[in-house]
């Protein structure tokens, strides 16, 4: 068992760095306390695990053969990706680290033949949709909600839904963060037989739960600061808009990264109200997802395998 | 209850808007003795408009506090405080109207005091036009901008007004220098009635087309 502290590190990691795209908003507008945020995402994050995360052990688990030591190599290389990543202060994604991870194991098998390029590609190609789904899902939920927000005749009504909306939004963000990325966590060990999907989502979704809990702050803070100032209306939207797009591909049975997923939401609005939401910096952000976090991952759990 | 904060901080809103209004009506009344030579109901008024402003700066500070503490989004919490300021700002000038007269007993002429009459009303119709659109803030958004036009356009007829008589007072071969300015300063001072209604006027426009997406 004491394979599966890389694993809840790896999800302590999730959790202090992705739960803060979910209440952010909330935390950084001093609507909710961090401490009842914190509460409501593990109580939420616990609950998408327990419910909806089994769906993508096998994603995860099932990439290529695991055995209880490349498992253990592919979770401890994504972690080292993880730690690495965060400590340089570069956005990373444990979606594609640990797929990363778990490719550098395969090709350290069987080479390039050894990997299933049929999963890979529908794995890529819904990386690539992620940003681009958020993007249109918040067009679309802004063009649809926008125009009945602004049949809301007070004032003040306005102000008590938003804020009753960011809330509850946050809530759902925290659920499908638990569904969608749970398998992250511990899909590897479930592919390897070493727990079941449901042992593996409780353990994983309490291991990002943890993280949330205990060292989500400051990086709750500086994501809340960042969405916030588009306005309660596009904060919420943004949330909304990438708990959607994590729900979808949950439903296809692929992680994807919470944090892409809000940056292209932001991008559709920015589209729509015509102000210049991207910038260098975000598309900084999604290449380094799509690009350095999967090879970094890929060429450590690779030498190490080697070595 | 999820929007304890909220529903306490609306309440304290409405009732200092309601406080204000008191105070202005009271102001109105005890100007309107003074230029009548009612001195005992002039002192009335004008007691009862400087308790009212002290009473509305009570509830003022009730509410920022809770706003303060938290009660709505920052972005909306923002405006309502600058709001609450900004409506005081018209019962200070009540209160610096009847402290005028009580300090400075100033003479009025019966030849001025139709015109000053006219000025009071007006400026306190500027302020009713702020109190509808503040109403509509809170009921129909999309009717405010109408009530907040109706006020610069009673302030911008006050301003013509006040220039007029302050023209005609200076023109005045009869009257002292000081005595003129008295009067002018007596003008301004009611005129800031109207002025602060329009800030705060200008704040509830603002309010409604922020809240628009």
């Amino acid at each position: 068992m004491l394979f599966l502290l890389a694993a809840i590190y790896l999800g302590w990691a999730l959790g202090a760095n992705d739960t803060a795209n979910v209440f952010g908003t909330g935390v950084a507008s001093e609507l909710i306390s961090y401490r009842v945020a914190t509460l409501l995402t593990a109580g939420f994050v616990i609950l998408g695990a327990l419910i909806e995360g089994p769906k993508l052990m096998n994603t995860v688990g099932q990439f290529t053969t695991l055995n209880l030591s490349t498992a253990f190599v592919a979770v401890l290389s994504a972690a080292i990706v993880v730690m690495v990543m965060t400590s340089l202060k570069l956005p990373v994604s444990t979606s594609q680290a640990i797929m990363g991870a778990i490719a550098g194991v395969a090709l350290s098998m069987g080479g390039w033949s050894a990997l299933p390029k049929d999963k890979l590609t529908r794995i890529l190609l819904c990386w690539v949709f992620t940003p681009l789904g958020a993007m249109v899902i918040s067009a679309i939920l802004f063009m649809i909600l926008a125009p009945l927000a602004n049949k809301i005749r007070s004032f003040i009504t306005f102000a008590l839904i938003m804020k009753l909306g960011i809330i509850v939004v946050g809530c759902y963000g925290a659920y499908t963060l638990g569904a969608n990325n749970v398998a992250n966590v511990t899909g590897a060990f479930v592919g390897a037989e070493l727990i079941g999907p449901l042992e593996g989502a409780v353990i994983g979704g309490a291991a990002i739960a943890l993280g949330s809990l205990t060292y989500s702050k400051g990086v709750m803070i500086s994501v809340g600061k960042k969405i916030f100032p588009l306005g309660s209306f596009s904060a919420f939207i943004a949330v909304l808009a990438s708990a959607i797009t994590l729900q979808i591909f949950t439903e296809l049975h692929v992680p994807v990264s919470n944090s892409q997923a809000i940056v292209g939401a932001i991008v559709g609005m920015g589209f729509l109200r015509g102000t210049k939401a991207i910038n260098k910096k975000m598309l900084f952000h999604i290449f380094t997802g799509w690009i350095v976090t999967p090879f970094f991952a890929t060429g450590l759990s690779f030498a190490l395998l080697i070595l | 209850m999820l929007f304890k904060k909220e529903t306490k901080v609306q309440e304290l809103i409405q009732e200092h808007v309601q406080t204000v209004g008191k105070a202005v009506n009271f102001w109105k009344e005890a100007f309107f003795h003074y230029l009548e030579g009612n001195k005992e109901d002039f002192q009335t008024r004008a007691l009862a408009t400087i308790e009212l402003e002290s009473k509305a700066d009570g509830v003022r500070k009730e509410a920022q506090l809770i706003l303060y503490k938290g009660a709505y989004l920052p972005i909306f919490r923002e405006d309502l405080l600058d709001l609450l300021e900004l409506t005081d700002n018209i019962a200070d000038d009540a209160e610096k109207g009847v402290d005028f007269l009580r300090i400075e007993n100033p003479v009025i002429l019966s030849s001025w005091s139709g015109e000053i009459k006219i000025i009071v009303e007006k400026s306190q119709q500027a302020f009713l036009f702020f109190k509808e659109a503040f109403t509509m803030l809170f009921k129909e958004r999309s009717a405010t901008l109408s009530s907040t036009h109706r006020v610069q356009k009673a302030e911008k007829e006050i301003d013509k007004l006040q220039d007029d008589l302050m023209e005609k007072i200076f023109q005045s071969p009869k009257l002292g220098l000081a005595y003129k300015m008295q009067l002018r300063d007596l003008i301004l001072t009611i005129g800031h009635v109207s002025d602060s209604s329009e800030n705060a006027s200008d704040k509830v426009a603002l309010m409604a087309i922020k809240g628009r997406i």
